[in-house]
């Protein structure tokens, strides 16, 4: 009689506000870091740990709520991509702000460059998602400009590990190289997230319309 | 018994087991593509449905090529020995491209180019090309609307449903299947009977024309046969090469074809099986999303049913000279 009732009055799945809500965390969590390289010493007023939490807390929702609808308004692995793409973004920046401390690591320029195309980038995403149900061609638009922005990132990086070994002599430049290495290196992780995005919105754009 | 009864007897034979060789497919395709059983459950399941049919009822199918075709003078040995010569052939061709055609039109179109040859144009009844005619491009309109239009209605009703749904999408299929197999084998072993049974009236075994156990059991056997060795280049095809089926493909589908050839019955229109259950799907495939039928597939399937009578005429008036010329 569940589904009956469902059936009558379906309770509305609201994928796409999920999705969007991702969207939102995605930009609190680049906030986030944002906020830590301009002040280090600080207590960040965003808590990327709480951040991340609920982030998390709504991809489970989601997954659920997937599992447990038969009749999704996208292809449901599509609906199940977008929202992975999200989650492991998400969480490769909250890993950032996290190693930033831990290693206790000044802000360089290079970073808050970083930051700043990782802010674009989830604001971008956050936008496809909005766009996504009512505006196809605009999403893939702003998935068009995660791409552009992840070939930065990527030459960003390759740019800063190249200065990184070169400019390294003694023992504690190379361990201070060897931390900043392994943060930059989640910077990338995070960029090549926002291109499956990008990607699995191209796809549902090219099923759909 | 003479040669010709005895060539006359197998090519029925061979013609009935491609029969269920490749129109099951069209049966077959949806719970298999959509796991609904194994592979070799939904065969066998199927062949028995095509064994039992012919014993149960169905004379629709053999009545309309008998009769109301051509004129039922014109048939002689030598006249059907050419149109399912020729059948046989389309049968084969269609198989090995893997493209799921009317067994039924195939002999329909040997049927009318063998008597062409023979009689002459004056000895078809343009009544029945007619009806032939208008089922032919009937039946691809009425399985695509109708599966359209049970996809919508089914996307409507499951909206608040969750994925367990796929359960009863899956064993529904088991007795729909089942079902259509059944009127499937009643109504096309029929073809293999009746031409058997006028064989042998002609040769003067028997004396009126009454379907023998033994002609019912051949022909049902064969046709279960050929259903159980499974036409796999056109179960791919229909499963997979239209578009992945689902379970929800496969209980609309079928539902929709069902229904389209329950009405179709009802109403003394005859529709190709194969024509409407390959268009279902196609129907059902769109309602979801437009863009999810490969159409080139539905446009190779669409020439070959057109193709069907013209091509099959063909070969069976070239066949009908050598024929004519050994008996």
């Amino acid at each position: 009689m569940q589904w009956f009732r469902n059936m009558v009055r379906p309770e509305k799945n609201d994928f796409l506000k999920l999705l969007i809500e991702q969207g939102n965390h995605a930009i609190l969590i680049v906030e986030a870091l944002e906020e830590y390289l301009r002040e280090p010493g600080k207590p960040t007023k965003k808590n990327a740990k709480q951040v991340e939490r609920d982030a998390d807390e709504i991809q489970r929702i989601l997954v659920y709520e997937l599992n447990d609808t038969f009749v999704t308004p996208l292809d449901r692995e599509d609906i199940h991509a977008l929202s992975r793409a999200l989650d492991n973004f998400i969480d490769y920046v909250y890993t950032t702000v996290e190693e930033l401390q831990i290693f206790q690591l000044a802000p360089t320029p290079a970073l808050l460059g970083f930051s700043e195309l990782l802010k674009d980038m989830a604001s971008s995403m956050q936008l496809a998602v909005e766009r996504l149900q009512d505006h196809g061609g605009v999403a893939v638009q702003h998935a068009t400009n995660v791409k552009k922005l992840e070939n930065q990132i990527e030459d960003l990086y390759r740019k800063t590990v190249a200065e990184l070994f070169s400019n390294t002599e003694t023992v504690p430049e190379l361990i201070e190289m060897l931390k900043m290495r392994e943060v930059v290196r989640h910077i990338s992780n995070a960029a090549d997230q926002g291109v499956i995005f990008a990607d699995t919105v191209m796809d549902i754009n090219i099923k759909v319309y | 018994m003479s040669i010709e009864f005895i060539v006359i007897l197998i090519t029925a034979l061979v013609f009935d087991f491609l029969n269920g060789f490749h129109d099951s497919s069209n049966i077959v395709a949806t719970p298999i593509a959509s796991r609904a059983l194994s592979p070799r459950a939904v065969l066998w399941l199927a062949a028995i449905a095509h064994f039992i049919g012919p014993f149960l009822f169905g004379t629709a199918v053999a009545k309309t090529i008998g009769e109301e075709i051509v004129n039922p003078n014109a048939i002689t040995l030598n006249v059907v020995l050419a149109a399912m010569l020729s059948a046989v052939l389309w049968n084969l061709i269609t198989w090995y491209l893997g493209i799921p055609s009317s067994s039924s039109h195939a002999l329909i179109g040997g049927l009318i180019g063998a008597v062409i040859v023979s009689v002459g144009v004056e000895a078809l009844k343009p009544q029945g090309l007619i009806v032939v005619t208008v089922a032919l491009f009937a039946s691809p309109v009425l399985g695509l609307f109708a599966g359209y239009l049970l996809m919508k209605a089914t996307l409507f009703l499951a909206r608040g449903a969750s994925p367990r749904i796929n359960w009863f999408f899956k064993r529904i299929q088991i007795f729909s299947a089942f079902g259509l197999a059944l009127s499937h084998g009643a109504n096309d072993a029929q073809k293999t009977m009746g031409i058997i049974t006028m064989a042998l009236v002609i040769e003067g075994v028997a004396t009126e024309f009454i379907v023998p156990i033994w002609v019912t059991a051949l022909s049902a056997g064969m046709i279960a046969i050929g259903t159980a060795t499974g036409g796999w280049r056109l179960i791919r095809t229909l499963g997979w090469r239209i578009y992945q089926i689902r379970p929800i493909h496969g209980f609309v589908s079928q539902f929709a074809g069902a229904g389209v050839i329950l009405g179709a019955a009802l109403f003394g229109g005859p529709v190709s099986t194969t024509q409407v259950m390959s268009s279902a799907i196609m129907g059902a495939g769109s309602a979801e999303r437009i863009t999810k039928v490969r159409w080139t597939v539905g446009r190779e399937m669409l020439i070959a049913w057109i193709l069907t009578i013209p091509a099959a005429a063909l070969m069976a008036a070239l066949l009908y000279w050598p024929i004519q010329f050994l008996f």
